[in-house]
């Protein structure tokens, strides 16, 4: 498969209230397992494993809709 | 983006017990769940990118635990509770076998063929009749 890689400006994402309370969540109890990462690389890794299983769905077509522009 | 990946394990001892998990890298979850099951869940999360998988005792997922998802995941415990892990192992796929390629309503549509697993159609019921 051809993955297309597509930076993300981590301050441009749009979440819902719940998306941001199950993102906050996650990175409060990732930050226990994997105690050396920094925030920002925690936040990539929570977002970027929530949008591929499809939970975050409003990024999700922002992202496609930039995808089909490029 | 980032290729890291995280389980999120959890070990349910009765049905109020969903708030009882953590996050684990993969050689944590092998720890914690067995060398199986953690090859078993890294296919279906980090391959196939299903949500969650339960293979007694555990359910494992890529997301951290709702009340909803841990009741459809405790069903599927419960049913392999009460059939035995191998006895739900060959039912559940057989079903689906016979949805996708055999039954009229649901052929070849890999969707219809797994909501229609009679186990998958009690956890959805279960998990619809919760109120939050």
């Amino acid at each position: 498969m051809n993955d297309k890689e597509i930076e993300i400006d981590l301050n441009q994402i749009q979440l819902t209230p719940a998306e941001k309370l199950e993102v906050a969540e996650t990175l409060m109890r990732l930050k226990k397992t994997f105690k050396n990462i920094s925030d920002e690389e925690a936040y990539k890794i929570v977002v970027h494993q929530l949008l591929r299983i499809g939970h975050l769905p409003m990024l999700r077509q922002q992202l496609l809709k930039r995808l089909k522009n490029e | 983006m980032s290729k890291r990946f995280f389980y999120v394990v959890c070990k349910p001892k009765s049905i109020d017990d969903w708030e009882n998990y953590k996050i684990c890298s993969f050689g944590e979850l092998i720890k914690e769940a067995g060398l199986c099951r953690a090859i078993i869940a890294w296919i279906a999360l980090a391959k196939m990118d299903f949500t969650a998988i339960t293979i007694k005792p555990y359910i494992i997922s890529s997301r951290i635990l709702t009340k909803r998802l841990f009741l459809h995941e405790f069903t599927h415990l419960r049913q392999q509770t009460n059939d035995g892990l191998l006895k739900f192992g060959i039912k559940y796929y057989w079903a689906w076998f016979i949805n996708f390629f055999f039954k009229k309503e649901t052929r070849f549509n890999l969707y219809e063929a797994y909501y229609n697993i009679p186990y998958e159609i009690e956890a959805y019921s279960v998990q619809e009749n919760f109120q939050v």
